[in-house]
């Protein structure tokens, strides 16, 4: 089932600030990531809003949830997988919508994370907003943090929140992704620059996403926009993809517009030429 | 309760009952002393609940369990503890009790400064009390102590600073030799950066080697340092020391406050774009006014 030989990485996806797009960002990687043939879980750890299998188009073939498998309600937690339409390498763990966040303990997510490493690549789980029970458990089994944020004051104060507990809770990897950003509107000074944003945060960069209106479409329609060849944002999600299976691959800028791009190719090239 | 003890100083604040250690007590001095804490006298500390300042000292497994043993025999109870030592707070928090970083270092400058009780402010309030109810040798008056309210101290999470061990190597070095400054007002030295929602209150001068992020808190007695973009909220001479002053390397605080007086700082104001363009800036009082100068 697995790729590599190692054991599996636990990616917590956090924010703080609700409505940043964890859920979102969580689909797309895991999708990106399952494209490139490694074997990943996802969990949805926001129990009583359970809305990951919404936007992967899966909800209709929920049978067991988080909370039946911590409770021990189904025989392992493979049975509770529920297997992506698109990519056999890829399955979810929805949580529970009737329940509340205190049905799971963070001892029982350690457990659950420390079982699915041995049989995935990745797991990543989608925390929900706040910093209470829910992100306390999500953060449990976690290894490594993406924190995602918007430039804007109030997310950037309350991802400033999250960092400080992540670092509390000894998760050492943390890297941020700015979503949302309009390249327009920072160009006129009227939103936060990501200078500005790693100024306050300081953590590494993973990417940033610029705002696409087909995200919304392709998150209604259950398609994650990361495989939507055409998609803005699916771009900059393949470059977080493939930044995350190797830290080293450059960032792509999504600001830097197709001339831009062009020209910088052509006087490299006319460079090198000269040199 | 006769209330004079050699190795700890004992404390009711509205909070609760506070034991600060003595850094420099011998150990069994103080278990023989805890040992008689309900025995002492009126007995009074009958199912009291205490939270403990151990300051700078280490202290291991062993210790740590011996004082708690100390307390279960006579049936009282630990709310938690401060102390500096990251050893020390790790045994505490790995056997669920709370552990803060800091000192009040009362056990040494016994009610030379005493923490006001401030409004809204939910954290552990040491001086509520008269300065003559303190008990201990040193004290003059040695007035028994009036039967605290035993509400456990609220131990606020935004209170806990986590730090790693380099910060406590620091820490260890300036417990040892570090110059006090004036009235030997100790120096807590972080090596981070404070996050929104992170709080340092401490009792002496703080010193901050990275940066002060808007939401976060810093509240010290005396002076407050900042090495690094100060955006959060600053308080230096919380206890009414109008000689206190702030200085930073990068000074846009959200708000400033020096003892009594305080500087709301509105992001259009000339003091903001001043200290955006000048380098490392001093905040201190004259007469009732924060003012903010270059620092030459």
């Amino acid at each position: 089932m697995r790729k590599g030989s190692n054991v599996g990485k636990v990616i917590v996806v956090t924010s703080g600030k609700g409505g940043v797009g964890k859920t979102t960002a969580t689909a797309n990687i895991g999708a990106g990531l399952a494209s490139q043939g490694h074997s990943v879980v996802l969990i949805d750890t926001d129990i009583g809003l359970r809305n990951l299998d919404l936007v992967l188009g899966l909800e209709n073939r929920i049978v067991f949830d988080l909370v039946d498998v911590v409770e021990g309600k189904c025989r392992s937690f493979r049975q509770a997988l529920i297997k992506d339409k698109r990519f056999d390498n890829l399955s979810i763990l929805a949580s529970a919508q009737s329940r509340e966040k205190d049905a799971v303990k963070p001892e029982q997510m350690k457990k659950l994370c420390t079982e699915l490493k041995d049989a995935f690549d990745f797991i990543l789980l989608d925390c929900p907003a706040g910093i209470e029970m829910g992100f306390k458990n999500a953060i449990a089994g976690a290894d490594e943090a993406i924190v995602v944020t918007n430039p804007e004051v109030s997310a950037v104060r309350d991802a400033d929140r999250i960092v400080g507990l992540l670092e509390a809770a000894e998760i050492n990897s943390i890297r941020l992704i700015l979503n949302r950003v309009k390249p327009g509107l920072i160009k006129r000074g009227q939103m936060l620059s990501v200078s500005d944003v790693q100024d306050i945060l300081n953590i590494e960069l993973l990417g940033q996403v610029p705002e696409d209106e087909r995200i919304v479409h392709s998150s209604n329609k259950g398609e994650p926009a990361i495989l939507d060849a055409r998609s803005k944002a699916g771009m900059a999600y393949r470059n977080i993809v493939a930044r995350i299976v190797d830290p080293a691959t450059p960032m792509v800028d999504p600001q830097t517009s197709i001339w831009s791009k062009l020209r910088r190719v052509l006087t490299t090239d006319l460079g090198a030429q000269v040199g | 309760m006769t209330g004079s003890y050699e190795s700890l100083v004992l404390k009711g604040t509205r909070h609760g009952l506070l034991a600060s250690i003595r850094e420099d007590a011998e150990w069994s001095l103080l278990l023989c002393e805890l040992r008689s804490l309900s025995s002492g006298g009126e007995g009074f500390l009958t199912d009291a609940s205490l939270t403990f300042d151990f300051g700078w000292r280490e202290l291991t497994e062993n210790q740590f369990d011996q004082v708690i043993s100390a307390l279960h025999d006579q049936g009282l109870t630990c709310n938690g503890i401060l102390s500096t030592s990251l050893n020390t707070r790790t045994i505490a928090e790995e056997r669920g009790y709370r552990a803060i970083i800091g000192r009040l270092g009362l056990a040494k400058h016994q009610g030379r400064r005493m923490r006001r009780e401030k409004d809204g402010v939910a954290e552990l309030k040491v001086a509520d009390v008269p300065e003559t109810v303190i008990a201990s040798s040193k004290v003059e008056s040695p007035e028994p102590i009036p039967t605290p309210q035993l509400t456990p101290p609220v131990l606020e999470d935004s209170f806990e600073v986590p730090s790693d061990h380099s910060i406590e190597e620091v820490q260890e070095e300036s417990s040892q030799e570090a110059p006090r400054i004036e009235d030997e007002e100790p120096t807590l030295y972080l090596r981070k950066t404070l996050r929104s929602g992170q709080k340092v209150v401490f009792a002496g001068n703080v010193v901050l080697l990275g940066d002060l992020n808007p939401g976060a808190q810093i509240e010290a007695d005396g002076d407050v340092i900042v090495m690094g973009q100060l955006r959060g909220a600053v308080h230096a001479g919380a206890e009414g020391d109008r000689t206190s002053t702030v200085i930073a390397s990068s000074l846009q605080a959200t708000q400033l406050r020096i003892a009594d007086r305080f500087l709301s700082v509105d992001k259009k104001s000339s003091f903001f774009k001043k200290s955006t363009q000048t380098g490392t800036l001093r905040a201190r009082l004259n007469g009732d006014s924060v003012v903010v100068e270059a620092l030459r």
